[in-house]
């Protein structure tokens, strides 16, 4: 039994030789990906995992510490490329995954063959001279707004009433996400992908990669993908005709057939 | 009639789809997967306040829901509703045409096509503003319920005394911080912390809390606890019952205080004083020998006085020290008893005529029968003992009058015999009768400038031998009228 494996709840499906390794978003787990995968799994070796604090993964491996920083996310990306000895692998990451990837490509560029962005923001906080959709009061209105939802009923309430807030069980995720997903984590997770700021890692990249932007996604807008092609080496955009955030949930056609014309 | 009998169309006219999709107690919502409202019910436009031209095909779902909700919407309503074909009462404030709001729980299915893509989404909204406000209410109780535990917690942490509370039950439900530094533990059990009792004192304690428990009584207690260093240290438990408004008993607050250092000087001085008295019992003894002797010789008149009161000095110093003595015996359990069978009547006319001599200035009165013997069965020197202290105490304390009166009655089955003396002094006020018979408990005394006055040990010594006896002394008294002292003895035949 390998720790990282079991850590990350890895899955390994399919007959190819070439690898390809899926990264899901916030919020999300590895079955995010269940509308796309098959239909790669007769030409590739495929890897789901979930992230430590994210599905089925060790809740105990979580620290803020090591996951106060999308770095930290990044360093379960190589340990599971580390332990499946993974090479030349095509990631494909949705949402904050993408430029978890991009950190990880960039630490150990030899992990990675390409990389696939699927709705990515290498910042979604609005700056000077750069649009990233969001501003702070935005993204306290969506904290805010989760924490509400916790159990579909008043978040306040609920471990007020359900006795103690220390037991997180209480407050999974139960209707807002198709994943469970530890709630204090999840408001954890939220702030490190919010706050993020990768605009300065983009050049460093040395593997080719795709964006695979969405009309209308309101968590990343059109300019983000021109940003990401204009500073990124090696970076390929693809305006999908899908709308939303989740294009391999409710678009999955599309979107193979993007990811696809891109690696062959 | 059966089911099948009921004409359908009776059926069908009950029941108006229509009036009950508009003018349902909820709303109902329809819109595109992009948002764009394309059904809503009567209900729903009514809470909104639109008209339906105003929302239909203009309105995007995202319109009617803040910003936080709109981005959770994307992120994860339409990825889930596209996964699952439904989510389950996500609460959304719902934002109106007036701009207020109104918090609503949804619900929404995904109607798919036949090849399983959404092609529409059926919401339901239920208003919860009353939800929502009993909601606020109930947490404002609980946070104010949690403020005053933790005002409690934290009053009882700050003391050096354990605190403990139960429920009415009588199970243990809180301990203070003290508890856990006292018995070097982490978590508190009912059954550890009876294990820390000397095994000795364990019964005394739970018979004492389970009495306290059925009558609902406060109750003090000193019990001995092991502390973690595996030492035994006395400890006083005292507890006290809090009643709710309406009367009926709630919860047990407890304090624990260790009492280790008073029991401990209170031993040694016993100890001392038992060690001193023995030490001077011999002096004594030959001091009063010498003094007898010297009175037999022919001295100067002079002489004669001065020996005769150096003897009554020496009698009173016998008299405490024997006093001192009988305590220490009492103290270490070794008071003990040489029984026979003898005549309470002789030993009261003995004790009068002893006394008549001491104390002139009082008659005592006897009321008893003079052809009966009144046997009892004790110890006659301690029942002597008793009796002559008590008289001498009536005398003592009715300074103003003259007679105290000394009384033996036999009970109606002829199984006890009652001793009783009167005195007509000024009675012990009601709130000090139960200490009279304490240790080192004194009256003061009205002729010595409200000084008390001797050891405070006569009716402890008392109080103890008719113990001894498997008796008690009652006292009753009236202020200013006197009091009375009496106590029964085994009638021997």
């Amino acid at each position: 039994m390998n720790s990282i494996s079991n850590r990350n709840n890895v899955k390994v499906v399919g007959n190819g030789e070439k690898v390809m390794l899926f990264a899901h978003g916030f919020g999300c787990d590895q079955n995010s990906w269940q509308f796309v995968t098959d239909a790669f799994k007769d030409d590739y070796k495929l890897v789901l995992f979930d992230y430590v604090g994210a599905g089925k993964s060790d809740l105990s491996a979580y620290s803020s510490s090591r996951y106060g920083r999308l770095e930290g996310y990044a360093q379960d990306i190589l340990e599971v490329c580390d332990e499946l000895k993974l090479n030349n692998t095509i990631l494909v990451g949705h949402s904050v995954s993408s430029m978890i990837g991009l950190l990880a490509a960039i630490e150990q560029p030899s992990f990675f063959n390409k990389l696939v962005f699927v709705g990515p923001s290498p910042r979604y906080l609005n700056d000077e001279n750069y649009h990233g959709g969001f501003e702070k009061a935005d993204l306290e209105a969506l904290f805010e707004f989760m924490d509400s939802n916790y159990l579909g009923w008043s978040s306040q309430l609920a471990p007020a009433i359900m006795g103690n807030p220390d037991r997180p069980e209480l407050g999974e995720f139960l209707t807002s996400s198709f994943c469970s997903t530890n709630p204090d984590i999840a408001r954890e997770f939220a702030r490190v992908t919010f706050f993020s700021d990768n605009r300065k890692d983009l050049q460093n990249l040395k593997v080719e990669s795709l964006t695979l932007q969405c009309n209308d996604d309101i968590i990343a807008p059109l300019n983000i993908g021109s940003y990401i092609l204009e500073n990124t080496p090696l970076n390929k955009l693809h305006i999908m005709e899908a709308s939303g955030h989740c294009p391999h949930i409710s678009h999955p056609q599309e979107t193979i057939a993007a990811i696809k014309a891109f690696l062959n | 009639m059966s089911y099948n009998d009921i004409d359908k169309k009776l059926l069908d006219t009950l029941i108006d789809p229509e009036d009950l999709y508009q003018n349902a107690p909820c709303g109902y919502l329809s819109f595109l997967p992009d948002g764009t409202i394309i059904k809503v019910n009567k209900t729903l436009a009514n809470w909104l306040g639109y008209a339906y031209d105003e929302i239909l095909y203009k309105k995007k779902f995202t319109d009617l829901i803040t910003k936080g909700g709109a981005l959770h919407f994307e992120m994860f309503f339409r990825p889930l509703i596209s996964a699952n074909g439904l989510v389950n009462q996500l609460s959304y404030d719902i934002i109106k045409k007036d701009k207020g709001t109104f918090p609503v729980f949804l619900s929404a299915v995904a109607s798919k096509t036949t090849e399983g893509r959404v092609q529409a989404i059926n919401a339901t909204l239920y208003d919860v503003r009353e939800r929502k406000m009993y909601e606020q209410e109930l947490l404002l109780a609980k946070e104010k319920a949690d403020a005053e535990r933790k005002r409690f917690e934290f009053l009882s942490d700050f003391n050096p005394e354990i605190i403990w509370t139960a429920n009415s039950n009588g199970d243990i439900d809180y301990v203070n911080k003290r508890y856990y530094q006292y018995f070097n533990t982490l978590q508190f059990s009912t059954k550890e912390a009876l294990l820390k009792v000397y095994p000795r004192d364990r019964l005394k304690l739970l018979r004492i809390w389970i009495n306290s428990i059925q009558t609902g009584s406060t109750f003090t207690v000193e019990i001995r606890l092991e502390n973690h260093s595996g030492a035994y240290e006395w400890h006083l438990i005292k507890a006290a019952v809090y009643m709710e408004e309406n009367g009926t008993a709630a919860r047990w607050i407890g304090s624990c205080t260790n009492i280790d250092a008073q029991v401990l000087s209170i031993q040694k001085r016993d100890e001392f004083i038992n060690i001193a008295s023995h030490e001077l019992k011999t002096p004594i003894t030959s001091l009063k020998a010498y003094n007898q002797i010297l009175q037999r010789m022919s001295l100067p008149s002079a002489a004669n006085s001065f020996l005769s009161r150096a003897n009554t000095s020496l009698n009173s110093l016998q008299f405490l020290v024997s006093t001192l003595l009988d305590v220490s015996k009492i103290d270490s359990g070794q008071l003990s008893l040489n029984l026979s069978s003898f005549s309470m009547k002789e030993v009261v006319e003995e004790a009068v005529e002893l006394l008549s001599t001491s104390y002139p200035t009082h008659t005592v009165i006897k009321n008893m029968d003079l052809h009966n013997l009144y046997l009892v069965y004790a110890d006659r020197q301690r029942i002597m003992q008793v009796i002559i202290n008590l008289i001498s105490n009536a005398i003592k304390y009715s300074p103003n009058a003259d007679q105290v009166e000394v009384s033996l009655i036999r009970s109606e089955n002829e199984k006890l015999i009652k001793f009783e003396v009167r005195d007509y002094g000024a009675g012990i006020p009601e709130d000090k009768l139960e200490q009279i018979f304490e240790k080192y408990y004194r009256v003061s005394d009205t002729k010595n400038n409200n000084k008390a006055t001797g050891l405070g040990l006569g009716l402890y010594i008392i109080h103890n031998i008719i113990k001894q006896h498997q008796s008690r002394i009652f006292v009753s008294s009236t202020l200013n009228k006197g009091s009375c002292f009496y106590f029964s003895l085994p009638a021997s035949s």
